[in-house]
């Protein structure tokens, strides 16, 4: 086996076209609502579509690195009430912004850490703890938002989502380019770096990476940490743009991300997904929502077209997986 | 006997296309009836195909099947149902945390006025069909109590109804011990007594010379030729027919690789206990040695191979390694060690079916092929490409998916996982279960060849003539514990068996 071999191999990587699926929608989407509208297509609108995408694209991270694990964490809506909500209790206290902000991301990730042991250690289905969780913070924020009525956050906690940076002339939320910056690096560590390629082994089959000296549990551990650290920085960032507690923060965002994931490649199975694609998936449903505002049409009927996209795309990757069971 | 009813299953000419795959070439063949007819054939010979068809489960490209005098027009499972087909899979489809009654009966065929379901009746007529064949069950019994054998057994009386004329049996035996074996032969041989046909498929010679009336061999979807079973059978005219090549030796061969063992200690586990698992389980790997473990289900072999892997946890009990203590015997311990396990099942776990070969192969070298946490993708594979050529797995690009390729192929594929981490010790559970017996043979000679290089190798295996050419030393466990030990001069077949199935 010294020698170098001789390969016959033809490695020309297929392209896979079902990736280009939510991409090719969106456009669609983009092109209907441009051509049918004149409001659509112009910066104003183009820009704060963007920026509404910018805060639920932070927990969609977390969401889909579980997902991919083959893993669920149905706390995430919660979690971007309680986080913000939290952040603003402790100001509330009289305790200055930047430790302020310290123990509420440390309350966050300890929220994390605590689904992840209870996942991993006691191995109960992440979908019932989660759900469980969720119940909780989502009591929790109720209190906190009661005992917050009427408090109206301080400068500092206000000031992080304002920031604008001009490009061409117009005013561009700083926000806008973290995300896209974010994207494009997390993309490239996703097909690029160990503990990515890790994950996607574990979200196929758990026992054979086990068998080839991957620390499964400890990773898994971590990814549930970060799906509560990346919704509780979104959170915290809905926090600082609604500026008071809002009891409606971050009702139904778990569903929203996970149809968002699902669009964007990833499984109910595990061992698939995609930042990028899931990031567009989430800018494809803020479309239709505008598409519907732009139209007349009424925005209650948005949550139903949002459901029925679920059902859709959960049913569409069962079949994927069924054909290839068998 | 009439002549015209004789013939109870007549293949005529069947040719079955996937696609560009041509799973069968025009097979004929005829089965008589109440005749044992063994369809012998490596992986990918077409027998599953070909059974598949005779269930109505697939439509034949061409060709006709005259079942019982007619022939079929439509291709259906019901349509065979109603001709007295009956098809006992390769995989147990059972319910587990139901009875034996309600796995035989899973239709609840029986129901009392009231629209409920008839249990007393249930019980009975399961009864009725268990003794018929005086088989060893309990109408009651909840089936995850039972044994493999057992449940198989359950599987056969809900697949023959009264009306079964004809028992198609697909690898019953894979997931079957010797004794277990023996017991479904002796199954066979009453359902033969009642006047019933049955076909039957194995790659195993020896059961299949046992028990056939007829042999018919199949080989990449051809037919080949069929034996009649008498004494003249050997098993090297049925082997040589399957592989397609004249063997002159035995297809088991070994050099002696004793001379080159060492005194020193290379692997130990001292004193390993786990309750109801295994007992005071002691042994030593010397340097160049293949040690190997032989049990019969339910010995402890497996928990052995686990618990040193690091796959299941031990209660008491230490590992050595090149004579240093591991103290955290864990996969990821062992694995940095360059100690690597071939698991026994490679589709639970083993390989990622759904991922390609590239991905299967960079699992256990991430590490070697990254530069801080950066893959280095085109050197990952290279590697994947070198293995793949050493081993000669075929696959069309290193993307290829496991999941469409042979038992053989996918094995290798496992073997290639394994060797491409460079490892110092190779601990196999079952190394060719379900392969066939060309890539059998192929991976012992990978295998040996790696002993050959100094890599330290621990055989568990449950098929006597892999240990017997394989293994310098045998370690026979039963009930749990270590309860022989047998050297290369000492071993036979016959020998082993005693040990580990009593006597003694």
């Amino acid at each position: 086996m010294e020698q170098k071999s001789i390969s016959t191999l033809n490695n020309k990587k297929k392209f896979n076209w079902t990736s280009l699926t939510i991409i090719i929608l969106t456009l669609a989407v983009f092109g209907f609502l441009w051509a049918t509208s004149d409001t659509f297509f112009t910066f104003a609108n183009i820009h704060s579509l963007v920026y509404d995408t910018s805060f639920i694209f932070f927990g969609v991270i977390g969401f889909t690195y579980l997902m991919i694990m083959g893993e669920i964490d149905l706390s995430v809506g919660s979690m971007f009430a309680f986080s913000g909500m939290w952040l603003g209790m402790l100001c509330d206290w009289g305790l200055p912004f930047a430790p302020a902000l310290i123990i509420a991301i440390a309350s966050v990730i300890g929220i994390g850490a605590i689904n992840g042991i209870l996942v991993v250690r006691f191995r109960v289905p992440s979908m019932m703890i989660t759900l469980g969780m969720m119940t909780a913070l989502a009591g929790l924020s109720n209190l906190l938002s009661t005992n917050l009525y009427g408090y109206y956050y301080p400068d500092a906690y206000r000031a992080i989502v304002r920031p604008t940076i001009s490009i061409g002339g117009e005013e561009v939320f700083v926000l806008i380019i973290i995300m896209i910056v974010i994207i494009a690096v997390l993309e490239f560590m996703l097909h690029k770096t160990t503990i990515f390629r890790k994950m996607y082994y574990v979200g196929e089959n758990l026992d054979t990476a086990k068998i080839y000296g991957i620390k499964a549990a400890k990773i898994k551990f971590i990814t549930f940490i970060i799906s509560a650290l990346t919704a509780g920085i979104g959170g915290i960032l809905v926090g600082s743009r609604v500026a008071y507690a809002a009891p409606t923060i971050g009702i139904g965002y778990e569903f929203q991300m996970l149809t968002a994931a699902v669009l964007g490649g990833a499984s109910l199975f595990g061992g698939k997904g995609s930042i990028l694609r899931a990031s567009i998936a989430i800018f494809f449903l803020q479309l239709i929502r505008n598409g519907m505002v732009i139209h007349n049409i009424d925005p209650l009927l948005s949550q139903i077209i949002v459901g029925i996209i679920l059902i859709i795309a959960v049913y569409l990757d069962t079949r994927v997986n069924k054909a290839t069971t068998v | 006997m009439d002549k015209s009813n004789d013939n109870f299953l007549i293949i005529d000419n069947i040719s079955k296309n996937y696609g560009v795959v041509q799973a069968l070439k025009n097979v004929s063949f005829t089965v008589k009836k109440g005749e044992v007819y063994t369809l012998l054939g490596e992986n990918g010979a077409g027998k599953s195909t070909l059974v598949k068809i005779i269930k109505g489960e697939e439509t034949p490209t061409k060709g006709d099947i005259t079942l019982d005098g007619e022939t079929i027009k439509n291709y259906s499972p019901m349509v065979s149902k109603a001709m007295g087909i009956a098809m006992v899979h390769q995989e147990l489809a059972i319910f587990e945390n139901m009875t034996v009654a309600e796995n035989i009966f899973p239709a609840c065929d029986y129901l009392t006025k009231t629209g409920a379901v008839d249990k007393k009746r249930l019980r009975k007529e399961a009864q009725d069909r268990i003794d018929m064949f005086g088989m060893d069950l309990i109408p009651s019994q909840k089936m995850d109590t039972l044994t493999v054998a057992q449940q198989q057994m359950t599987e056969i009386l809900r697949a023959i109804s009264a009306g079964s004329k004809c028992v198609l049996l697909d690898e019953p035996t894979s997931g079957l011990n010797k004794d277990e074996t023996e017991n479904l032969m002796k199954i066979i041989d009453r359902l033969r007594a009642e006047g019933i046909t049955i076909i039957y498929i194995s790659h195993r010679i020896a059961e299949v010379m046992h028990i056939s009336d007829r042999i018919t061999v199949l080989r990449d979807g051809e037919y080949v030729c069929t034996f009649v079973n008498d004494e003249k059978l050997k098993e090297i005219d049925l082997i040589s027919r399957m592989v397609g090549r004249e063997l002159t030796k035995s297809l088991y061969s070994r050099k002696a690789y004793t001379d080159t063992i060492s005194d020193e200690v290379f692997f130990e586990v001292k004193n390993m206990n786990k309750k109801n698992a295994v007992y005071d389980i002691d042994f030593q790997l010397r340097k160049g040695e293949v040690l190997g473990f032989f049990g019969l289900e339910g010995s402890g072999t497996d928990s052995v191979s686990r618990m040193i892997f690091g796959l299941e946890a031990m209660e008491s009990g230490e590992v050595f390694f090149k004579g240093e203590k591991i103290d955290k015997v864990t996969t990821t311990t062992m694995v940095d060690k360059k100690i690597m396990y071939i698991n026994n099942n490679r589709k639970t776990a083993g390989l990622l079916l759904n991922s390609s070969t590239l991905n299967n192969m960079s699992m256990p070298v991430l590490k070697e092929y990254s530069r801080g946490a950066v893959i280095n993708n085109k050197r990952l594979t290279e590697h994947t490409e070198k293995y793949v050529d050493a081993f000669s797995v075929v696959i069309p690009s290193v993307y290829q998916k496991p999941r469409n390729l042979s038992g053989g192929n996918q094995q290798k594929v496992l073997l290639s996982i394994c060797l491409g981490k460079e490892p110092e010790l190779l601990i196999t559970n079952e190394p060719t279960r379900g392969i066939d017996v060309g890539a059998k043979a192929e991976i012992h000679k990978f295998l040996l060849e790696a002993v050959e290089k100094g890599v330290g190798l621990i055989v568990f295996s449950s098929e006597l003539p892999e240990l017997m050419s394989l293994c310098d030393r045998i370690l026979v466990m039963k009930n749990k514990h270590i309860v022989g030990e047998i050297s290369k001069e000492e071993i036979s077949e016959e020998f082993i068996m005693t040990i580990a199935a009593g006597g003694i």
